[in-house]
């Protein structure tokens, strides 16, 4: 009777071994793999973008307000910016803007910014009527240079009914204003008769932002 | 049951054979969670998204606006006319800001600018207050 039954035992069980064998062999590789997928050294991640919040915070090295840098401070940016002895490079646009070493691996990451170029413009109104006159863009900071023919006071300036100068000797000469980035500003004047024309240039500060991506890599 | 088996002649699959198949089912059951399970290194997808987003918010909403108001995005937000008149502008103004690889959508008070959103992509998302309120700018990779 046993000798009918088609029961291969022994062939059977080192066919098995050998399947089993061979699945773990490929399961720890993969673990093998996946562990090291996964210590991929969240230093570099972590630096990258503590390196560009800083970059672009409000009070960066390079910047003139959130996510705002200033041209002149972003051509002369060194690696110094980069954090403790990490490799690191940040690029503007893709041009290399500083780098301390070669980053050759690393994490990058990508912010959004504006970089601005100020210049001082002059406005010289010429004075109509009315002894006010409108900058024709927002500004912060702007000088304003009174030159009141003889006999004539100006006592008061204001920007926006705000009085920013005020001498009741009468103003003459050159005055700093700070004025706010929010608003259109109107200066005013008032004196105690007829201005000429010359009386008043309004030198001012202008800012011409274009956009780029700043890009910050780590390779500590 | 053995006596018919025998009584058929009918061989057994051997038991070592079945074993087997359950171990290796067992075996490729852990390696597929080894597979899918880990996480992905480096910066995360929406942390760099969620950069991008907050900063073209931070973006906009320093800038001068087109015609009245203290900024851009409060200008946008401040009402219906005001939408209708500036959201090809602000679009425009969006699309520039970004990166071209990202797509977005920019919700105000008064309607929406932008793409549709997918539900099925990573999104950054950044939301920014104004006198007139909320504005919310999504981004995702195209």
């Amino acid at each position: 009777m046993t000798a009918t039954r088609g029961q291969a035992n022994l062939p059977a069980l080192a066919v098995a071994l050998l399947l089993v064998g061979a699945s773990v062999g490929v399961a720890v590789a993969l673990a093998g793999g996946a562990f090291a997928a996964a210590d991929t050294d969240p230093r570099d991640a972590r630096l990258a973008s503590s390196l560009a919040e800083r970059l672009v915070a409000a009070d960066g090295p390079l910047s003139v307000r959130t996510n705002v840098l200033a041209a002149d401070t972003v051509e002369n940016a060194s690696g110094d910016l980069c954090p403790g002895e990490a490799d690191c490079r940040v690029r503007l646009d893709g041009e290399t803007v500083a780098a301390r070493g070669e980053p050759k691996r690393g994490e990058t990451i990508r912010r959004i910014v504006l970089v601005a170029d100020t210049e001082w413009r002059t406005l010289d109104p010429g004075l109509p009527g009315e002894d006010a006159v409108t900058l024709p863009r927002r500004t912060t900071n702007a000088t304003v240079r009174l030159d009141p023919p003889a006999g004539t006071r100006v006592t008061t300036v204001r920007a926006n009914d705000r009085v920013v100068l005020h001498d009741p000797g009468g103003l003459d000469g050159s005055y700093d204003l700070s004025l706010s980035r929010y608003d259109t500003v109107t200066l005013s004047l008032d004196a105690n008769r007829d201005l000429g024309a010359q009386t008043l240039v309004v030198d001012y500060r202008v800012e011409t932002t274009t956009k780029a991506v700043l890009a910050v890599t780590v390779d500590a | 049951m053995r006596e018919a088996g025998r009584a058929d002649g009918r061989g057994q699959v051997s038991l070592p054979a079945v074993e087997a198949a359950v171990g290796v089912l067992f075996v490729v059951a852990v390696a597929t969670a080894f597979a899918f399970g880990s996480p992905a290194g480096g910066v995360p997808r929406e942390a760099q998204l969620d950069a991008y987003a907050s900063d073209a918010t931070t973006v906009l909403g320093n800038e001068p606006p087109q015609h009245g108001d203290s900024t851009r995005l409060a200008e946008v937000a401040a009402s219906e006319d005001a939408f209708d008149r500036e959201a090809d502008a602000l679009e425009r103004r969006v699309d520039r800001i970004l990166p071209d690889n990202l797509l977005f959508r920019v919700e105000t008070p008064h309607g929406t600018v932008g793409y549709a959103r997918p539900s099925t992509v990573p999104t950054g998302v950044a939301t920014v207050p104004t006198g007139s309120g909320t504005v919310t700018i999504w981004v995702w990779y195209a």
